[in-house]
């Protein structure tokens, strides 16, 4: 197993307090792995494409923790818009929400998600929850 | 032997003669007798269907002879009825067939009354037909309530139709409704959870400056975000009971009030559940609500730690009355209406955290299924909870 800090992960969310929940969670796992944020579907792909300068988000090793309720452009639709992009396509997201209906689980599927994490009720399971990703990305081989 | 005389033969032949007629007479009278006492109207035409005269006919509808002689009795009949009744009366005289319809005649007194009417030939020896014969029923009330059943189908169609069209509307505003409740308690509860969080990371960051009494209201704070989650998720319950339509299973209740224990974990010897516990179908969900409701009520408002519970059953017939029995601190009467309204609690909130929803949804519930509920308690006396459930 390789020891990788370098997963870069971007946070694809638009509320404020969840996005704190994140980088909370993260220093109480000590995880010190490059955090982006992006408020919405449209900021994310700007962040992941670059647009004639070099992305904000690094190209290599990334992975994408998205929510599915946000203005603009919501989960799903930048999921399709993901999918679609050559570039982008291989990149593996995990939702990260609030919603439990079927439908979305369904159409996120679809669209090749990782996982679909309900986001938790109190802050400390989601430190756990937040935990159990870490392993994941520093096991996984991600190109 | 003795000659018969020619005058006793005339009177003998006088005699016969003057007996035949009376017979003759009798068995007229009888006939008209009987005629007259099956029905209303009798008549008579000619082989070739005229009429000379109908006595019974005119007596009925006040006409004159002129008025009836020939075809012209059918100026009594109603105008929407005779082209119907020539053409029939017509073919049955052609044919020398039995005459059978249904019309209208007008009485004597301008009023129309639907009746039956039948006519027979009268066949001569040769096999012609010498006349017609025949009666009119009247059926009027047989038509009149006839039309009334078909006026009743019809209001009925109507009305099913409209009850089903309600139908429809209060499934949509239930859909909508259940729709609203749960949007409204999933946004309702992403802010609380937000504040609950804040609080934390508050305190946690300036731990060090925090004196106690600002902790203590931390604390409270926090405790009033789950009080109000707690509070919108008991709203919730209790809109879907009785909307969410559950179907009915087999439901052993003595493995139903094993799993009610099971998720409840009271302590070891706590709850007896007495012998004749039904297997009865019914939806097992609703069902366990209720145990579960009052079972948890029962424990935790219970004064002491080594509480006793004991849940019976009665056969009621078309009922089974269940009972949950404590010998807790009881509740008083003059509450025992109170308790079962939607957030009611006995307890500051602040001395026992309770959302006061679990006995408003225990009511609804039974009260949907056609059931009640009781309280029989005193204060220092214990409570039991009398339930019906319908078979």
């Amino acid at each position: 197993m390789i020891e990788n800090n370098m997963t870069n992960i971007l946070l694809v969310e638009d509320d404020e307090v969840d996005v704190m929940n994140v980088q909370r969670a993260f220093k109480k796992n000590n995880i010190k792995n490059p955090l982006y944020i992006a408020n919405n579907g449209l900021e994310a792909l700007v962040m992941l494409r670059g647009n004639g300068n070099p992305p904000l988000v690094p190209p290599e090793q990334r992975i994408i923790l998205l929510d599915l309720n946000m203005p603009k452009m919501n989960g799903i639709e930048f999921l399709r818009e993901l999918r679609a992009d050559p570039q982008l396509k291989l990149i593996p997201v995990i939702v990260l929400t609030t919603s439990n209906e079927d439908r979305d689980k369904v159409e996120a599927y679809n669209l090749n998600v990782a996982g679909y994490i309900l986001k938790p009720v109190t802050f400390s399971s989601f430190v756990e929850a937040v935990a159990t990703l870490n392993k994941y990305w520093t096991l996984s081989e991600i190109p | 032997m003795l000659p018969i005389n020619k005058s006793d033969l005339s009177a003998l032949a006088q005699q016969t003669q003057d007996e035949s007629l009376k017979a003759l007479q009798e068995s007229e009278e009888r006939y008209r007798s009987l005629v007259i006492a099956i029905s209303e109207i009798v008549w008579t035409t000619d082989a070739e269907g005229r009429v000379d005269d109908m006595p019974s006919w005119r007596a009925y509808t006040g006409q004159n002879v002129e008025q009836v002689k020939g075809w012209s009795w059918i100026d009594a009949v109603h105008p929407e009825d005779r082209d119907r009744t020539a053409q029939v009366w017509n073919y049955a005289v052609l044919t020398k067939s039995p005459y059978s319809t249904e019309y209208r005649i007008r009485a004597a007194d301008g009023s129309y009354r639907y009746f039956s009417t039948r006519g027979v030939p009268v066949l001569a020896a040769d096999g012609s037909v010498r006349e017609w014969v025949g009666i009119c029923t009247d059926i009027h009330e047989r038509i009149a309530a006839e039309a009334a059943l078909k006026t009743r189908a019809e209001e009925l169609t109507y009305i099913t139709a409209v009850l089903a069209q309600t139908n429809a509307v209060l499934e949509k505003r239930n859909q909508e409704l259940d729709q609203f409740a749960y949007v409204a308690s999933h946004d309702l509860k992403a802010p609380l959870r937000a504040i609950a969080n804040l609080s934390e990371w508050i305190e946690e960051d300036i731990s060090d400056t925090l004196n106690p009494e600002n902790r203590h209201q931390m604390n409270l704070l926090r405790g009033r975000v789950h009080r109000l989650e707690a509070l919108i998720d008991g709203l919730l319950q209790y809109s879907r009971v009785g909307r969410v339509a559950i179907e009915a299973e087999s439901v052993d209740v003595t493995d139903l009030l094993q799993e009610v224990l099971n998720s409840i974990a009271p302590p070891p010897d706590t709850v007896t559940i007495e012998p004749g516990m039904p297997t009865l179908i019914t939806q097992r969900l609703p069902m366990f609500q209720v145990f579960s409701n009052l079972i948890s009520n029962a424990l935790k408002h219970h004064h002491s730690s080594d509480g006793k519970l004991n849940i019976s059953v009665k056969d009621q017939g078309q009922f089974y009355e269940f009972a949950v029995a404590d010998d807790g601190p009881g509740i008083a009467s003059e509450y025992h209406e109170k308790i079962f309204g939607i957030f009611q609690t006995l307890q500051a909130r602040d001395k026992a955290e309770n959302t006061g929803i679990g006995l408003a949804i225990v009511k609804k519930i039974v009260d949907s299924l056609g059931g009640r509920i009781r309280l029989e308690s005193q204060e220092g006396q214990g409570a039991t909870f009398y339930f019906t459930w319908p078979k």
